[in-house]
């Protein structure tokens, strides 16, 4: 029931995107994020759908890999998308009891679950392509820039590296307790909503104790190894930018152009 | 025990994979007797785990059947199949998650629908039976590893189910708590509960058990009483298991007075002083 978890999840390969600087993608993404926000209309959306389904053929991963990350979000979706077909003010076009659709409310819907889905599509195709220690890596080189502005660029990554090292963890310490209760006669399949969310007591709890209990134990072992956080810290992996990596850039940046000469 | 052995637990050509990387168990078939006190022995990744996941419907066999009470497991949930089997896990923090001791014990009771009063006072048994009686309004997650794992223990013995199944239940326990936690299964034995424990501690299996069975590469290697099992050294020596040293000390001393296997220290200086005055007489 924790398996078909992917976000986060990093998937290995040799692929043109996996030999990208991590900096180079992180980069494209939020460009990527920026031009999800100014889409407008049609044509612009259909250079990002565009632009999404080359960089997944690039990947290499397999589709059915890259669909399952979006599974979570199914639900998401929907909701929004009803939420907005029958809740916008506008030109009537279909009404039924109650509910009414709109002109306005049918293109914002589709426009606000598009923007959701290249998102968290884009997202995982940075997780699945960058393994979790050069994305924090790179994450904390590009923090760095900002360290004159007073951000702690290397506590943000440990932070993220700690956590994309417990997930894993995590779901894994789900299924144990889950088990541990059903032993005790605990039944999570059945019941009503409120019921099923009452349930959840007695493996929330666990969890975040034996979390917190980890954490504190995690921080005495990294102190005992002497560590002092970023100061002199030295790297295994030197980071370059190559002439592929400037090109992507270049790319990633032509697609929000794109997107901002598109504008009506 | 009973003339009739009514088997409580059966498992028939059972085998189960993980994933694509072939059968942790392979074809075992075993039957469990009411009444019985097994104990599971066998390397660390031989299958024991896996195979005692069985018996409370967590695992589902890939291949053959499970059988609780006669009952094929396949179809059944976990939930009730607890009302039979019990089972603690070996790291209690796993389920611990109420603010008060007797709260956490009583959870099970609870799924089982039983009535308060009754519940009040199988909980204060239960805590009376781990030495946590005055532990009722304790916050649990204050309590020592060792005190966690037998409010563990006691949540699972309040629902006083017929057989009991414990994953290593003396870890992490200092010797005079791992006698209390055993003093008190063999109790549970004695009151008809079924009993069945995974261990690495022989002076345990020695001590405690009526019936080993040796798992060994997802197979059983060896099943029988106690005595036999222990009888055998070549064979523990096969999935480096050591028998407890007053075994190995009887059998070293290749005495032909001496049983096949000696199970426990008083049993031998019975022996020991046995020979000595027949050696005196003659």
């Amino acid at each position: 029931m924790t398996e078909n978890v992917t976000i986060g999840q990093y998937f290995p390969g040799n692929s043109v995107l996996h030999h990208l600087d991590p900096r180079v993608k992180i980069l494209s993404v939020i460009l990527f994020v920026a031009a999800v926000f100014m889409m407008e209309n049609m044509a612009e959306s259909s250079l990002l759908i565009c632009y999404t389904i080359i960089l997944a053929g690039l990947s290499r991963i397999p589709g059915k890999f890259l669909v399952r990350g979006l599974k979570p979000l199914w639900w998401i979706a929907v909701f929004t998308l009803g939420l907005h077909f029958f809740f916008t003010e506008g030109t009537i076009i279909w009404q039924w009891r109650f509910l009414t659709l709109t002109l306005e409310g049918l293109r914002q819907g589709i426009f606000v679950t598009l923007r959701l889905v290249l998102l968290i599509f884009m997202a995982s195709l940075l997780t699945l392509t960058t393994s979790p220690i050069s994305l924090t890596d790179g994450l904390e080189r590009l923090l760095s820039l900002l360290r004159p502005l007073g951000v702690p660029a290397h506590e943000i990554a440990l932070m993220m590296t700690i956590a994309l090292r417990f997930i894993p963890t995590l779901l894994q310490e789900t299924d144990k307790i889950i088990k541990a209760q059903t032993s005790r006669g605990a039944d999570f399949s059945s019941g009503n909503m409120i019921a099923r969310l009452k349930n959840l007591v007695p493996i929330v709890v666990p969890l975040f104790v034996n979390a917190f209990r980890r954490a504190d134990e995690l921080a005495v072992a990294m102190e005992a190894r002497c560590y002092r956080g970023g100061q002199g810290r030295t790297r295994m992996r030197e980071m370059k930018i190559g002439t592929g990596d400037m090109a992507a850039l270049l790319i990633a940046g032509g697609v929000v152009a794109g997107v901002y000469l598109l504008r009506g | 025990m009973a003339t009739t052995r009514q088997i409580i637990i059966k498992t028939e050509n059972l085998s189960y994979c993980y994933g694509p990387h072939g059968p942790v168990l392979h074809n075992v078939s075993l039957e469990i007797a009411r009444g019985e006190c097994v104990a599971i022995i066998g390397q660390n990744g031989a299958g024991k785990s896996t195979l005692v996941k069985h018996f409370n419907g967590l695992h589902k066999p890939t291949s053959g059947k499970v059988y609780v009470h006669g009952r094929e497991t396949g179809p059944l949930k976990v939930s009730t199949l607890a009302e039979t089997v019990g089972y603690v896990f070996q790291n209690p923090d796993h389920q611990i998650f109420h603010d008060t001791v007797g709260k956490e014990v009583a959870f099970g009771l609870k799924n089982l629908g039983i009535p308060a009063a009754e519940t009040e006072a199988r909980v204060a048994a239960a805590l009376e039976a781990v030495g946590l009686a005055g532990h009722y309004h304790t916050y649990p997650f204050n309590l020592s590893k060792g005190q966690r794992q037998r409010v563990a223990l006691a949540s699972v013995l309040a629902m006083q189910t017929e057989v009991i199944v414990l994953d290593e239940p003396t870890t992490g326990q200092d010797y005079r708590e791992s006698l209390q936690i055993m003093e008190m299964v063999r109790d549970l034995n004695r009151q008809g509960h079924t009993i069945i424990f995974i261990t690495h501690d022989m002076s345990l299996v020695a001590g405690y058990a009526g019936r080993a069975v040796v798992v060994c590469k997802g197979e059983i290697l060896a099943d029988g009483d106690v005595r036999a099992i222990f009888a055998q050294p070549q064979l523990l020596e096969r999935t480096y298991l050591n028998p407890p040293q007053v075994t190995a000390l009887a059998q070293g001393l290749r005495e032909d007075a001496l049983p096949p296997a000696v199970l426990s220290v008083e049993e031998m200086y019975g022996l020991l002083c046995k020979i000595r005055s027949e050696r005196a007489g003659s």
